[in-house]
């Protein structure tokens, strides 16, 4: 229960109290295809109404944690991530003040990044698929993979209100690489001038209805 | 959404259909309100004749709502598509009477059995041209054969649900609740119904029947006394608890009936509404019902600065002696403490730094503050005070000492857990073999990780005083009129961190930028009994520095600041730096808001105006999505104002009113509200 606080707490207050929110998943990729992850979670946007909603006990009679249930639900988190082999340098930063989340890790390959990743779905969804991949990566070629049907719950839930408030939001996808990328297969994303990192940016209504993808294939020099 | 919408046309079909009759004779009605019981909790009557004068149903049908309505209904009906399509498309081919009074109307059943089930139940009368048509569709619709019963055939529709139907008349009967024999209880009272005498039925009851000869589309009239019976078993009511109660006893409800008039015209929909109740209840009422609201508030409501307002008269001296007597303690203190702070002292057993944020106690709604800054003696005259003691444990630090990373699978034996997930059928509830021998190593590890976690918890005791305002002091503070006002909007500058990105490595960069937020600009004022007392004890909030003062007035610290004062006798509250700025002068007599509403605040018991149109207009449409501009354009151009008030009790009768103006005087207002509800449908149709 504390770690599907950890993932669906700040969304389900600025739920409740119609805010907006931004993710930021960074992966710098190195040559062989080790590297880091840096999930960023923004709410600072929302800063006003989650600092009153912290103060309550509940609110539309759903129980709002308090602080250390949230730090207990967040260490679970880094325990689960730490216990993945192929993980390491897990360090979670939270900010009270701010209301921004950063998640960081170094990984030694994708297919550790994807067990990290099915792992923490896991904390949240015990009957997902535990060999779920989310990235793959080749000498020439990287692949971001995004199965909409993981979403198929969210979307069945969504009401005005929420459709409202991520239609606000954003999903940002950065992946920055040693060498050049040469093409890349989402028409929407955007190159850095170095050529060696692509950007995507999404509201997050648009993901959870199917009507855009953070898919990406990515060719590499 | 669509299924909401879907379930509103279709109950808004329902009633329409209800309409579709003519009244031939007058004793058609009158043979209709026979087969009502004179028990029922509640009636509808639709007076069909009216309102298909008014209204198109063929203009209607051409909503794309409805035309999408339609396509579904075709979908899910198949072969039976074409009649029932009917009832909505051409209603007089099935036999019904379109120009004819027709009444729904709800009642409680009891069984007989040693449960003594209640049920609910709704009835609808309606008038037919020519039965052999409407029975040719319940054969067509219906698995069932009809079956006589008298003069009548019957037929079940669905579970819970019989149509009956006899040369002249139908009646729908529908049963909620649960047991196995509700059908069976349902056929006995259609028996009963079509059986039951003049006296029996609801034309024996003379304020139902005085409802008839009043001009209205629809007429709910409700039975209160029926209503509550419905509600607890008569054997409840009698108990002391609730008979000593002034608004709950079984006494205040007999002879109380409400009844209200829709009526759907060209511009505005009005709802007409009266209470009547027994003598001796409006005697009681009398004592309450203030007669209209202090003149003085209206010099502060600007003609061009109301988005709207609510405003109530009471008498406090009529209410404080019948709360004094009548209600139980416990109902008595929610109802006149008000309840204003926590104070606390905290002790910690370890000499930890213990701040307002660490003081999480459970069920405090309210802000904390620490008891040691504050002269807890200074509000003894208004206050009283309730000690409790609280107690929470927290962790001195965040991280344990042991590193949870070698605390995996490998440390921990974990070699049985398959073992277990065979002699353990709880593993198998809902997850597979591996899923479940996965979650048993997992909390095996977990748990290994708790025995060796050596964080120390710490221990947090606070003493916490609340303070309640005194009732007494309370009932003593106000005569008992208020008014509350949305004057206007204003927005702020708010500003927010988020990220950029460098073109080079779109490297996140925090920035800072600034967002609109929008508050609105309000007025509440409240007519003081006491204003010696009051200027006293705002006073002695300015000790603590609860208020500050400027001028004048006070001023309650925060970020958004609120301004209070007191002037002559009346205590004000606002955000408004217009009305401060002009030390709560108010404004001009030319500036206020028009006669007809001062009016309407000055002699009604309660009055309530929303603005609709400014409320949307007036809305900073810079940072709105293009989907909400075009909403919120559509609401501002479709409607006026909302406003609803009610009399004060003169005789043991009290009227009240409702009207909806819309910016469209020529179509009916019946079609103009399906047309802008159609046109919200259209913008979110492609969502779905």
């Amino acid at each position: 229960m504390k770690s599907r606080l950890t993932f669906l707490f700040f969304l389900s207050l600025l739920f409740l109290l119609s805010g907006c929110f931004e993710i930021i998943e960074e992966v710098n990729v190195n040559a062989d295809g080790s590297g880091t992850l840096v999930l960023t979670f923004n709410g600072n946007q929302s800063k006003d109404q989650l600092d009153k909603a912290l103060t309550k006990d509940s609110i539309y009679n759903i129980k709002i944690p308090k602080r250390k249930d949230i730090d207990a639900a967040i260490q679970e988190v880094s325990n689960k991530l730490k216990s993945v082999k192929g993980i390491s340098n897990v360090v979670i930063t939270r900010d009270y003040n701010t209301y921004i989340l950063v998640i960081k890790c170094s990984f030694s390959n994708t297919t550790a990044l994807n067990s990290a990743i099915n792992n923490i779905w896991l904390l949240y969804d015990k009957k997902t698929p535990a060999d779920r991949k989310y990235f793959s990566f080749t000498q020439n070629s990287y692949q971001r993979i995004f199965d909409h049907t993981l979403l198929k719950h969210a979307k069945a839930k969504l009401g005005s209100q929420e459709r409202d408030i991520l239609s606000k939001s954003n999903y940002t996808t950065i992946y920055r690489f040693q060498t050049e990328i040469i093409s890349s297969s989402n028409k929407q994303a955007t190159l850095s001038k170095s050529k060696k990192a692509i950007i995507l940016k999404n509201n997050i209504l648009d993901i959870v209805t199917g009507n855009k993808s953070i898919e990406n294939n990515i060719k590499l020099k | 959404m669509r299924d909401s919408l879907q379930k509103f046309c279709s109950l808004l079909f329902i009633y329409t259909l209800a309409f579709i009759s003519i009244i031939y004779t007058e004793a058609t009605a009158q043979d209709l309100l026979k087969l009502i019981p004179a028990n029922s909790s509640g009636v509808v009557s639709m007076n069909g004749e009216g309102f298909f004068k008014k209204i198109d149903l063929e203009q209607i049908n051409r909503l794309e709502m409805f035309q999408d309505m339609d396509e579904r209904t075709q979908g899910k009906k198949g072969d039976r598509y074409q009649e029932y399509s009917k009832l909505y498309k051409a209603p007089t081919s099935l036999g019904l009477n379109i120009h004819s009074n027709s009444y729904i109307f709800f009642g409680n059943l009891v069984d007989t059995t040693e449960y003594g089930m209640r049920y609910t139940y709704t009835g609808l009368t309606m008038s037919l041209i020519k039965s052999s048509k409407f029975e040719n569709f319940i054969k067509k619709v219906s698995d069932q054969k009809p079956v006589k019963l008298g003069a009548y055939k019957f037929c079940r529709i669905e579970t819970g649900a019989i149509v009956a139907w006899n040369k002249k008349q139908l009646m729908v009967l529908s049963i909620s609740g649960f047991g196995e024999d509700k059908e069976e209880i349902l056929l006995k009272q259609l028996k009963q119904l079509i059986n039951q005498s003049v006296n029996e039925s609801i034309k024996s009851n003379k304020n139902f029947m005085a409802t008839q000869s009043q001009s209205f589309d629809f007429n709910y009239w409700m039975n209160f006394e029926s209503t509550m019976n419905g509600l607890l078993p008569v054997s409840y009511m009698t108990l002391p608890i609730f008979k000593d109660l002034p608004f709950i006893g079984a006494d205040f409800y007999k002879g109380y009936f409400f009844d209200v008039n829709l009526n759907f015209n060209n511009g505005d929909i009005s709802i007409d509404g009266k209470q009547t109740l027994s003598d001796e209840s409006s005697k009681k009422m009398k004592d309450i019902y203030g007669k209209g609201l202090n003149p003085e508030f209206v010099k502060y409501l600007h003609k061009d600065h109301l988005l709207g307002l609510y405003s109530y008269s009471i008498n406090m001296k009529g209410l404080k002696p019948m709360l004094d007597t009548a209600l139980a303690d416990s109902v008595k203190d929610q109802i006149n403490e008000g309840f204003i702070g926590l104070l606390y002292d905290a002790k910690i057993k370890k000499d930890t730094k213990v701040n307002k944020l660490q003081l999480e106690i459970d069920s405090m709604y309210t802000d904390l503050y620490p008891a040691y800054k504050y002269d807890t003696t200074a509000y003894t005259d208004y206050a009283d005070y309730d000690t409790s003691y609280y107690q929470d444990d927290y962790y001195e630090s965040d991280t344990t000492a042991i590193d949870e990373e070698q605390i995996t699978e490998d440390y921990v034996d974990t070699s049985d857990v398959e073992m277990e997930y065979y002699e353990d059928s709880t593993y198998t509830d809902s997850y597979s073999k591996e899923d479940s021998i996965f979650n048993a190593k997992n909390d095996r590890i977990d748990a290994k990780r708790k025995e060796l976690d050596d964080r120390k918890k710490v221990l947090l005791q606070a003493k916490v005083k609340e303070l309640n305002l005194k009732k007494d002091f309370l009932f003593d503070l106000f005569q008992g009129d208020a008014i509350g006002a949305i004057t206007d909007y204003y927005w702020i500058d708010k500003k927010y961190k988020t990220f950029d990105y460098d073109e080079e490595n779109l490297k996140p960069i925090e920035v800072e930028k600034t967002k609109k937020e929008i508050f609105p600009e309000f007025f509440a004022g409240f007519t003081l009994n006491n204003t010696v007392e009051a200027k006293k004890f705002l006073a002695s909030l300015t000790k603590d520095s609860f208020l500050l003062k400027k001028n004048t007035y006070y001023i309650i610290p925060g970020e958004q600041k609120l301004f209070v004062s007191i002037s002559n006798n009346l205590l004000l509250i606002t955000n408004n730096e217009v009305i401060v700025n002009e030390n709560f002068k108010g404004y001009s007599e030319k500036e206020r808001i028009s006669n007809d509403l001062q009016a309407t605040l000055l002699h009604k018991t309660s009055a309530f105006h929303i603005n609709i149109k400014d409320v949307f207009a007036k809305l900073p449409y810079d940072n709105m999505s293009r989907e909400k501009q075009a909403m919120y354009s559509l609401l501002a151009s479709s409607f006026g104002t909302l406003s609803a008030t009610s009399d004060p009790y003169i005789t043991n009768i009290s009227k009240s009113d409702m009207s909806l103006s819309l910016t469209n005087k020529i179509d009916n207002s019946f079609y103009e509200i399906f047309r802008i509800i159609n046109e919200v449908y259209k913008m979110n149709r492609n969502k779905f």
